[in-house]
């Protein structure tokens, strides 16, 4: 359940946020929406795919963090566990809502890391926006210019067809097949077969460097595949001991 | 030894362009270094005849072979998704009469043929409903794709309805834009033949003479080199196909988000069909008659009366038509392509697919040298008279089963009017399904599964007691029923709206890959 409203002092002065509770709306989302900024450091943790909106058929960039709709391998007994958190993490439970013309800080008031007595209060005593506010004010406003940047880089991509399709058949150690459909990465051939100019322009333009972390990403595959094979066998170890 | 450099294309309608863009992508890919010249020479006074709105499932490899965004082709042409034909009131002249001829094969066929099972059972479902899912797709106006599936793939297959005078004019932008295809506006006054007989030019009243080593006549019903030039006899299929007359109108939809039809919808009238051809914007609504049995007066009020309430965009427009082709289609250096080859009543779309099948012929048998084109020539000839007799067959299939008793409809259903080879098929069908083994010519054009969906959507009578009826258990047959009905449900409650589709294609645009 969620229940939008806009932030605004009056009523919300007193409000919280548990920052450490804040993954837990992704629970249950097995991508994560990435903006190139931060493909860095999502890269040293988890695999960067491609993918397409279901509703635009579009491609976005997203951090792969299970192997089927509903799986997030990285919150684990309830704790975010992996070294980065992404900013659509971080900004939990905030949002950028439309109000006629202007763009407003919005929230869901049904999360879980909203609190009346624990956590970080959104503002301090003489009515301002509280350092935590301000950080999840940038983190939207990172956002925001991410998903510009996310388009061109994608357009960039589209137009030059570095993109490719690729699929993953995967046997966990229960013996359950998983296939994985419907994504894509960087087309290393393509990259290849570039003229000079085009890779001098998407170096200069900071694409190539985006592209690497994309591709160097690909080594956490192996890292999710061994992360969902723990999983299962504590699962295991917890059935036979019971 | 005379070599093929130029190649003059005469006529700029949807034969015309999908003619020059074939052969010029064709001579690129084959010549880079020195391809043919392709000049389309067009009259700036004439204009298309541009009725043709409905494609086969071939023109998706045809538009990404001439290197076009499937997005930009239905942004620009108005096109919409076409999952084959419903035929209304042609078996009997009641409201719930129809069948439909999807665009996918019987579910397992070849290697499991449930038409012999589904004849030998009575079945309350109808045949293409038994063993396809498209015709639910089609009763509720679904999508055959979702908007991330890439461009050109499908989920359930499709071809399109377009709008022909915006796919000329988006042709003609593609092909002298991005292929190289010079454009020339000017009318064609005379043809000058060298000493042999070949033509060697057209002198036009603009551009002066425009040479070139072979001339591809697509200058529509004019048929401007193959008949008044070289007169190749004509012949006439108006004893076997009797419409002779279409009335053409645009309609409205009722509201801007109404649903658009994702099939040619054909309705059986009292002298001949009445088409109709949903569009993202309008209806393409027309009557094909036979004046011998309805005048255009009444031909006019059984149109109105079929468009009822629904606002006219543009009033009924007629075009006269002539059942037939050219006896021989390739003569000398010239080769006619589209109208000005043929015209059969558009009751399975086979016009385009017509001109595509030949573009792709000449394309890729065009000859090195003038003395090697007199053996494609002959051999084009042979393909497209088979061709053409096939799908004269296949149309009359459609009348010859009809119970209507209108005397339109009893002289199209005439045994008398059927060819030799139309009459010795369905003599052989009374005892067996039509099966891959009756359309082993690599020219045919529609394959067994087609002739199956007519035949039994039309209630085709066979003879029970002696047909070589299913070998197929009941168990596997049901298995292949319900697998069926399995990928019809997964398919209705997964495939958006076609409207919405068409509309998603507008605002985000589908990707290559």
């Amino acid at each position: 359940m969620s229940n939008i409203v806009s932030l605004n002092f009056d009523k919300h002065s007193h409000l919280r946020v548990q920052a450490s509770l804040r993954h837990r709306s992704a629970v249950n989302q097995h991508l994560m929406p990435l903006v190139p900024a931060e493909f860095g450091r999502a890269s040293t943790c988890f695999p960067i795919i491609v993918t397409k909106n279901a509703d635009t058929g579009e491609f976005t960039f997203s951090a792969m963090m299970g192997f089927q709709p509903g799986e997030n391998l990285f919150v684990r007994e309830g704790r975010w566990d992996a070294d980065y958190e992404p900013l659509q993490i971080q900004r939990q439970p905030f949002f950028v809502g439309d109000d006629h013309d202007s763009k407003v800080v919005c929230f869901d008031s049904e999360s879980l890391a909203l609190s009346a007595d624990d956590g970080e209060l959104l503002f301090n005593s003489k009515s301002q926006a509280s350092d935590y506010l301000q950080t999840v004010e940038q983190i939207l406003n990172q956002l925001m210019g991410g998903e510009i940047e996310s388009q061109k880089l994608v357009t960039q991509l589209v137009d030059l067809k570095l993109l490719t399709p690729f699929s993953l058949d995967i046997e966990f150690n229960d013996g359950t097949k998983q296939a994985v459909q419907g994504a894509y990465m960087i087309d290393e051939n393509r990259m290849a077969e570039l003229d000079d100019q085009a890779v001098l322009r998407l170096y200069r333009s900071g694409v190539i460097g985006l592209m690497h972390n994309v591709q160097n990403s690909m080594h956490q595959l192996p890292n999710l595949i061994a992360r969902k094979n723990r999983m299962l066998d504590t699962a295991k170890s917890w059935f036979e001991s019971a | 030894m005379k070599t093929i450099d130029s190649i003059v294309v005469v006529g700029g309608g949807t034969a015309g362009w999908l003619t020059a863009g074939r052969l010029a992508v064709e001579q690129r890919q084959r010549r880079p270094d020195r391809p043919v010249r392709v000049t389309l020479v067009e009259s700036p006074n004439i204009p298309i005849v541009g009725v043709g709105e409905g494609t086969w499932p071939t023109m998706r490899a045809t538009l990404k072979r001439l290197g076009i965004s499937e997005t930009d082709f239905i942004r620009e042409c108005d096109a919409t998704f076409k999952q084959g034909a419903k035929f209304a009131k042609w078996s009997e002249n009641r409201d719930n009469d129809f069948y439909y001829h999807p665009l996918m094969i019987p579910q397992g066929f070849p290697t499991i043929d449930l038409a012999t099972h589904w004849l030998s059972n009575e079945r309350s479902d109808s045949f293409s409903n038994a063993v396809c899912f498209q015709e639910q797709l089609c009763e509720n106006s679904i999508a055959p794709k979702l908007i991330s599936t890439p461009e050109y793939s499908s989920v359930a297959n499709y071809a399109y309805h377009l709008d022909a005078g915006k796919f000329a004019q988006y042709l003609q932008k593609h092909c002298t834009e991005l292929l190289g295809v010079t454009h020339v506006l000017a009318d064609v006054e005379t043809v000058l033949n060298d000493d042999d007989g070949d033509i060697r030019a057209l002198v036009t009243a603009q551009a002066g003479q425009v040479e070139g080593d072979l001339f591809v006549d697509c200058s529509g019903f004019s048929a401007l080199l193959i008949a008044k030039h070289y007169d190749v006899p004509f012949n006439d299929c108006s004893s076997v196909l009797q419409i002779d007359r279409a009335l053409a109108s645009h309609v409205a939809y009722p509201e801007p988000d109404s649903p658009i039809p994702c099939h040619t919808i054909s309705t059986g009238q009292s002298a001949g069909w009445i088409w109709d051809i949903g569009l993202r914007h309008r209806r393409g609504v027309g009557y094909v008659y036979s004046s011998d049995y309805i005048s255009d007066d009444q031909a006019e009020r059984e149109l109105r009366n079929y468009i009822g309430e629904h606002e006219i965009i543009n009033q009924p427009r007629r075009i006269d038509i002539k059942s037939g082709h050219r006896e021989y289609f390739w003569h000398r250096n010239c080769v006619a392509v589209g109208l000005s080859a043929g015209f059969l009543e558009p009751l399975e779309a086979s016009a385009i697919v017509l001109v595509e099948l030949s573009a792709n012929m000449i394309a890729e048998q065009l000859p090195a040298t003038r003395s090697a084109m007199t053996i494609v020539a002959k051999r084009f000839n042979t393909t497209f008279q088979y061709r053409w007799q096939r799908i004269v067959d296949f149309l009359k299939l459609h009348y010859l089963l009809s119970k209507r008793d209108e005397p339109f409809w009893r002289s199209m259903s005439d045994p008398n009017s059927v060819s030799e080879s139309l009459a010795e098929q369905l003599e052989l069908w009374r005892y067996q399904v039509p099966c891959n083994h009756d359309f082993e010519s690599s020219n045919e054009v529609f394959p067994a599964a087609s002739y199956q969906y007519v035949l039994y959507g039309m209630g085709f009578d066979i003879d029970r007691q002696n047909h070589r009826l299913s070998m197929l258990s009941s168990a596997h047959a049901e298995q292949e029923y319900q697998r069926n009905a399995q990928i019809t449900q997964q398919a209705l409650s997964k495939l958006p709206s076609h409207r919405e589709l068409i509309n998603k294609i507008h605002d985000y645009g589908m990707q290559a890959i």
